[in-house]
Parts: C-alpha cells; structure tokens; sequence
C-alpha cells in the first residue's frame, strides 16, 4: 500500500515542478523545465539545483550509430572535457529509450558503457517513461541542450554543425560556442539548430 | 537453443540492411554529351534511408563524387520521398529502390577510352534501430565516337527520371510570411477533382518548417491555405519557400516542386 503511494507523490511532484518552472515544451530563451531523475551514479539529480552552473544535457542511446560515430572518434568526449575545463559547469546523458527499446538499459550497463568510452558526462540519468525528453521534446540521440546558470535555455539542436555542412573542413561545435558566448555575456549566435541521429526511442 | 538464436540474431544485423550501387544509362557517349547516372538504392523490407532533409530525425543520404578531370556531376535529384512516423517525429526518406539521379555532361576533350566514375555513398538505414552504410560505388563508360544505351538500366533511369517532381505552373502557389510560419496558398488548376484535402508540404531543407504530415488546411473559394509552422530551429526568415507539395490523388499522390519567393508584409517579425 505504501509504494503506490509514494510513487504517485513523485510523479505528481515531477508534474508539478515542470508546470511551475515553464513545464511543457522546452524554448531556447525561456526557463528550461525542471525535472528529477535517477543517475546512473546512484543519485537523484534535481535540475532546479543547479542554478548558477551551466548545465549540458546530452540525448544518448548507446547502441545508436550516431551516438557511437561520436564517441568512436572521440569527438563528443572531447567537447564534454572542453565544456567542464570552461568550469562552472555540469554535463550529464539523458536516456529516453523504453523498456525494450535499443538503448534501454541497466545502470550497470551504462556505467560500463561509461568506462568504455571514457566519457567525461558527470553521469547518465534515465528517463524510461520518457517524460523529461517529451518535455525537452528531445528527437534525437544525439540532442543537445544548454541551460545557463538562470535556469534559461539557451541552446537546443545538434552537437555541431557536420549535417548541415556536409564537407566542411572545420565543423562548428554549437554546444562549446554556445557556452563560450554566455560566459563572455553575449548572446549565443546559433541558438538552435535541426538535431541529427537516431530517433529517440520513445515507447509507441 | 538459445545459441541458435543468438547465431540467427547475429547472422541478420551482419546482413547489410542497404546497398548501393552506380548505374549508368549508356555504356558509350561522345565528348559533349549528356549522362545520366543513378546511384541505385535498395533497403531490407522494413528498413528505409534518407531524403536530402532526412526530417525529425534520421540522417541524408550523401553522394560524393570522384569522376575524371573536368567531368561535373549536377546536384542530386532526389524522388519524392515516403513520409515515415507521426507528428513530433516525422521522417522523409526511401524503402525498397530508389534512383538518386545525377546527370553530366561529357567534356568535349575528354580523351577517347574507358573512364570509371565513382561515388562514395553515406547513409543511415533505419526500422526499429539505425544501421549506418557506406559504400564507394563506381560503373565505366566508353568515351568515343559512339552512343550506346545499356540495356538493363537506361529504361529504369528514364521512367525514374520521368518520375522526379516538377514544377507544374497550372497550380499557383504563393507563400506569406505569419508570425508563427508561413501561408502557402494553394490554387488548383480548374478541371482538377481532388479526392481529399490532404496535401502535405515536405521541405527541401530541415530546420525551416515543422516536418509535418496533417497541416491545418482552411478553403477559401477554390484556394487552399495550408498553414505551416516555423521549425523551433529556425534561425532567419528565409528569401524563398522550397520543397516539394504532395498532392493527393487516388494512387501516389503527385509531388509538385515548390521554390517560390516567400512575401514579407513588412510587420516586424
């Protein structure tokens, strides 16, 4: 009798927060909705204590192509280095994949995967149900959010600029300009730009 | 019995899940001429690749071309794509065979001989999950005083040229600039019986428009008014409006290529 309780508490406190910090679709330039997830590293991370860092999410999907294409060529380790050496800020994998979907996977699993890749994300939280990446409507994996130390969105699209100039020599990397622009206080000069990647493996 | 089927799980993801192959419409050409050229596509059954603007998620299929000194490739026409998934995860892209044509033109001077044209070919295969792909494609022509079809694909070049969208003046179209998007109003030519309103609008580049199959559509007189919503990564008010219109017919509906100027009516944006 207990249990049932306590989970609807905290499904109805994860629907309240979202309604009270801007819940409902995620636009760059308005509060980036509130959540609370359970990490990969056994904690629950609250977004709303956050404020006053940066805070990087990261759709992820181990088994996606895309996903891996970034971490084989180290691309997506490198910015998450590059990112956290900025200081002030945190980056942490957001799964979204259902039960029985690729992607969806154990703790356990994604910690390995962690240890695999050598990934710098402070950690992976996980969103079976899908909630937090409807709210951030996340497409993708990867898809990229950055949210400054206001709690405010400033960036949502693709790591880089790779798919929409194809054979560039020197690709753009949206999430590391995006927070060297709001740390200098300018304004982010690419805000948003279309995601590429697997599909966010929602449940049908 | 579990190894079995774990055998039999392997066995299908190493199955490539997409091919790729070149194909020319003539074995010979002469200096000066026109080529037309096919990088032929073909997916599992349930398994698709990707349009120029591969929608909500998903990744273009990508041609690059290696070709002999001087020869130019024109830029890729893409068939009219499927629309895959719903609303809030919309795709465009191709099952089963698809043609992604190119044409050149043969440099006069181009010395007399065998020539090989390649292509290296990118792309992303997706059911349930994602395969990526890759292949470096090539076919040979004869260059010389002779013109000689091959047999086996100039028909299939040609019928999937004949089937490429175009742009037809007996519908007008005019794009207006809203604060939430764009108006593209729809005039039919006269005679035309349609069997429903479900025109859907697939633009040619990502991050312009939502990617949409069910638009809110009002009538106005004979006119269509399909209101199309400014993707939530868009960045700038583009000059012109392109992409293909699907309009419905009984079988495959006809897709009409649509690259108008984009009317500003000069309130601030």
């Amino acid at each position: 009798m207990k249990k049932p309780l306590s989970f609807l508490a905290l499904t109805a406190s994860v629907v309240v927060l979202s309604g009270f910090y801007g819940g409902g679709k995620a636009a760059v330039g308005a509060p980036a909705p509130t959540f609370k997830l359970p990490g990969v590293d056994g904690k629950t991370h609250d977004l709303s204590k956050y404020k006053g860092k940066f805070v990087v999410l990261e759709w992820i999907n181990r088994d996606c192509p895309v996903v891996k294409g970034q971490y084989n060529s180290g691309n997506m380790q490198r910015t998450q280095a590059k990112a956290k050496e900025m200081g002030n800020v945190v980056w942490v994998g957001i799964c979204s994949s259902a039960p029985g979907k690729q992607g969806h996977l154990s703790a356990g699993e994604y910690v390995q995967n962690m240890k695999d890749t050598r990934s710098q994300s402070d950690t992976i939280l996980l969103d079976p149900d899908g909630k937090v990446g409807k709210m951030y409507d996340a497409k993708t994996t990867p898809h990229m959010m950055v949210i400054d130390p206001k709690g405010i969105l400033i960036y949502n699209g693709a790591i880089d600029d790779r798919m929409a100039n194809r054979g560039s020599a020197s690709p753009r990397n949206h999430v590391l300009e995006a927070l060297k622009e709001a740390k200098a206080g300018k304004a982010v000069s690419v805000p948003t730009s279309q995601p590429y990647g697997c599909d966010v493996k929602y449940a049908n | 019995m579990t190894l079995a089927i774990v055998a039999a799980v392997l066995l299908v993801q190493d199955a490539p899940k997409a091919t790729a192959e070149l194909v020319s419409a003539r074995t010979h050409v002469r200096p000066g001429e026109p080529l037309t050229l096919g990088v032929r596509i073909q997916t599992e059954p349930g398994w698709h690749v990707y349009y120029r603007n591969a929608g909500d998620s998903g990744m273009p299929t990508d041609i690059k071309w290696s070709l002999p000194k001087n020869w130019r490739a024109s830029e890729t026409q893409w068939p009219a794509p499927h629309v895959f998934g719903e609303d809030g995860l919309l795709t465009y892209g191709y099952e089963g065979e698809t043609f992604l044509l190119s044409r050149i033109t043969v440099p006069k001077g181009t010395p007399k001989g065998k020539h090989t044209l390649s292509a290296q070919v990118n792309w992303l295969a997706c059911d349930e999950i994602c395969i990526e792909g890759s292949a470096k494609v090539s076919t040979q022509v004869t260059v010389g005083n002779a013109i000689a079809t091959n047999k086996t694909w100039q028909p299939k070049l040609a019928e999937a040229w004949g089937k490429l969208p175009t742009a037809d003046r007996s519908w007008t179209t005019i794009a207006e600039a809203t604060p939430t998007g764009y108006v593209l109003n729809i005039l039919p030519p006269v005679e035309e019986l349609l069997p429903s309103n479900d025109f859907v609008f697939i633009p040619a580049q990502s991050s312009v428009v939502e990617h949409k199959k069910n638009h809110p559509i009002t009538k106005q007189g004979s006119s269509f008014m399909l209101h199309l919503n400014k993707s939530e990564y868009a960045t700038d008010a583009p000059k012109r409006l392109t992409g293909l219109l699907l309009i419905p017919r009984e079988g495959e509906p006809k897709a009409l290529k649509i690259d108008i100027p984009v009317q500003y009516r000069g309130e601030s944006s």
